[in-house]
């Protein structure tokens, strides 16, 4: 049987189909990422697809998300590759689905809904559920939640103390997000060091190019997430601010007049690292580009520290609220592939038993596989973990069938 | 004999220092309702000296106390729009009693003037830094108090290895302070006292672009302020007045057991984030105008907060003043420290 995965970026779309050759082989048989999808630049938009080991890249104008998918499928097409099953990825399922579900009419419906939760992201992910619905409507589909990990999250976790009218009208809480990734890294850090998942407590830290969380997981449940009602606040990201006091908002739209849609914009896409340094929003790039301008070289120096400063308190807050932690997981590119930036998180992080081993953290650059960082006696395991996103949306539609 | 004058939106609290004694008042204050203080204190002559509280003195006002000069008179009013409301009581009454008691010593106390030392990294939103250079930045709150027990605590015999302090204030707007050999190093309250621990009306930390859907439901900036400065936090969330007393016990009545959850839940995790800023702790400060108060959240963090342990000695009587109340196997030291501003404000303005 053949599975089929959308993920979407912001700017990108993922696609793989596995095959699923036994009960516990998965092949994967092709693979691809469309580029720049609906960015308008100078640079083109393109695919790029594997195939036996060769990739063929495309340039190719794609004005959305939805072109995106129909090119996927036409390659899928071409190769002649049957598909069985196609699983999608949405970002934010609010309080209508704490599991993965088949796309039916009441789905749909439901999906719809939650469009406002997530308006970068949920709405570019219901347009590739059309148009594959639309090209394969004998395959069933299935849609992946990146919340739906957190709704384990305990109400003294997830409650905004707001006026009791405000959240019964709006719906506001914490909901979390990377939840996809979290549960897959989870389970192959403890395959890694040989532990039993349900028996363990654990800060992760998704750290990607574009956004960044950390999470409290007990016992394989999530307990909290630094993101929000939105995928806004908490660590410092790329182009996002994370934690900020709601009262800054008021006292800019107030005393400088900033309109609130436009400091929305702002807040999203350029603060974070971008707004700190001035010069990029790619922490590897700042690290290790010296700009001949001082202003330009403290700026990007302050962009460094303020997101391991925020980084470090979210780990020693959660390693405070589980009562002291077994495991800290790094994934995704920033925190697989970086160990500049790791071990500067973990310096000074004895108080809670973190002990790095800086060579076998030094070694790890490419993030490939999972490894262990942390030295023989660390108290709590360090380890590096790339994350399989759609390796993780193809098990939960083979999880679904059974 | 002294004058000490306080906001306690909506009312003003003042005290009158006369030999060695304190009495405090408090009254309504706004624009008109000056009449309450002035009927107090028309008899009673013209004071040595005048202190003033100011909540907020924003980038310009880096001492804890200052002589009131008309550079410094200027400050606080270039202040009032970090927090509006308590401000202009502070710079209301500089005014008012400036011109009454023109031969009195006037001193303004600065709650957040401790914070203006705190490290960039701690201080800095990640924003444009064109914000930044407007002042958009982590300001703190109750200096005064945090910079008067960790200096107290380090100055008792036997506590010479102290260096890292967790600060809590416990109040209306609890907060944590991580102190470092006496500089503060972090904060839970942000640019206002909102940002952190949900306090009594106030929201506490929250995702920012809530505001901006509030905002597009046709509220204004300021319906929204007033709500997540005023009418949110425990009170709002159980949609009933919450005072301190209701939430900071083991047990408490069914109806505040969640709203007390959440606090602590909220101020583990505060505590958690100053122990990563300053590789651990070596002592936990907990600071209260009423040292009972005070007692009851130790009691209660010792049976939540797990790691590290803590532990408290057998309860005695605790006057004012700092006391140490470490128990058997506790991981750091405890103190817990009954906080009156007015003492230290007497304290400041003695020749």
């Amino acid at each position: 049987m053949n599975i089929l995965v959308f993920n979407c970026g912001s700017s990108s779309l993922t696609y793989k189909v596995f095959k699923l050759a036994g009960p516990e082989t998965i092949e994967t048989l092709l693979s691809g990422k469309a580029h720049r999808v609906g960015v308008k630049g100078s640079a083109p938009s393109y695919i790029e697809n594997t195939y036996e080991g060769t990739t063929q890249k495309t340039e190719i104008p794609l004005r959305n998300h939805g072109e995106a998918a129909g090119f996927s499928l036409d390659f899928v097409r071409e190769l002649g590759i049957p598909v069985d099953l196609v699983g999608h990825r949405f970002v934010h399922g609010g309080n209508l689905f704490k599991n993965t579900a088949f796309i039916d009419k009441d789905t749909l419906h439901k999906l719809r809904l939650c469009l406002p939760l997530a308006p970068i992201h949920n709405p570019i992910s219901l347009e590739v559920i059309e148009v594959a619905r639309e090209r394969l409507p004998a395959a069933k589909q299935y849609v992946a939640f990146d919340s739906a990990f957190h709704s384990s999250i305990p109400y003294y976790a997830y409650t905004y103390c707001l006026p009791k009218k405000i959240i019964e009208k709006f719906g506001f809480r914490k909901y979390g997000f990377h939840g996809l990734s979290y549960s897959y890294v989870i389970n192959e850090a403890a395959r890694l060091t040989g532990q039993d998942v349900k028996k363990l407590k654990v800060v992760a830290c998704h750290l990607g190019t574009g956004g960044a969380s950390a999470a409290a997981i007990r016992n394989g449940r999530s307990e909290d997430n630094s993101m929000g009602y939105s995928p806004l606040p908490g660590l410092v990201m790329s182009t996002r601010a994370g934690d900020i006091d709601p009262i800054v908002s008021l006292y800019l739209m107030n005393v400088y007049g900033l309109r609130s849609d436009a400091l929305m914009d702002i807040l999203n896409k350029e603060s974070g690292l971008l707004g700190v340094s001035g010069f990029s929003s790619d922490i590897t790039d700042i690290l290790r580009r010296f700009p001949d301008d001082a202003d330009e070289q403290a700026q990007g120096r302050l962009a460094i520290d303020i997101y391991v400063h925020r980084l470090k308190k979210y780990i020693g807050g959660y390693a405070t609220v589980l009562g002291g932690i077994d495991m800290l997981i790094f994934t995704d590119d920033i925190g697989a592939k970086n160990p500049e930036l790791r071990g500067r998180v973990c310096g000074n992080m004895g108080w809670c038993g973190i002990a790095l081993d800086e060579a076998r953290n030094l070694a790890q650059t490419a993030g490939e596989e999972a490894a262990l960082i942390s030295r023989a006696g660390s108290k709590v395991k360090v380890v590096i973990v790339p994350t399989k996103e759609e390796l993780v949306i193809c098990l939960e539609g083979v999880r679904l069938l059974q | 004999m002294k004058l000490f004058l306080s906001p306690d939106r909506p009312d003003l609290k003042w005290c009158v220092a006369a030999d060695g004694v304190l009495s405090e008042s408090s009254g309504p204050y706004g624009p008109g309702v000056r009449g309450d203080i002035l009927e107090y204190i028309k008899d009673m002559g013209e004071p040595e000296a005048v202190g003033y509280m100011l909540f907020h003195g924003g980038e310009a006002l880096k001492e804890t106390v200052s002589p009131v000069t008309d550079e410094v008179l200027a400050k606080a009013e270039k202040s009032e729009r970090f927090l509006p409301e308590d401000n202009t009581i502070t710079t209301g009454m500089l005014k008012l009693f400036m011109k009454k008691y023109p031969r009195s010593r006037h001193y303004l106390f600065c709650d957040t003037a401790f914070f203006t030392k705190l490290p960039k990294e701690a201080s800095t939103y990640a924003v444009p830094y064109e914000f930044t250079k407007k002042g958009v930045r982590k300001y703190g709150s109750n200096g005064l108090c945090h910079d008067w027990a960790c200096g107290k605590i380090t100055a008792m015999p036997g506590c010479g290895g102290v260096k890292k302090i967790v600060s809590v204030f416990v109040g209306s707007r609890t907060n944590v302070a991580a102190v470092l050999e006496g500089r503060p190093v972090e904060t839970s309250a942000g640019f206002t006292p909102v940002e952190g621990i949900p306090s009594l009306s106030g929201c506490g930390d929250i995702d920012p672009t809530i505001i901006f859907q509030l905002h597009s439901t046709g509220l204004k900036f300021g319906d929204i302020n007033r709500i997540l400065t005023n009418e949110s936090g425990f009170s709002g969330l159980l949609g009933r007045k919450c005072l301190l007393g209701d939430i900071v016990g083991a047990s408490v009545p069914s109806e505040f057991s969640g709203a007390r959850d959440i606090y602590y839940y909220n101020v583990i995790k505060h505590i958690g984030y100053s122990m990563a800023v300053m590789g651990g702790a070596d002592a936990i400060a907990i600071s209260c105008e009423n040292t009972e108060t005070a007692w009851t959240f130790a009691k209660t963090l010792c049976g939540r907060l797990e790691y590290p342990p803590l532990t408290l000695r057998k309860k005695t009587a605790l006057a004012g003043g700092v006391h140490e109340v470490t128990g058997a196997g506790s991981g750091l030291k405890v103190f817990i420290a009954g906080y009156n501003p007015w003492l230290i404000m007497d304290e400041k303005t003695s020749i």
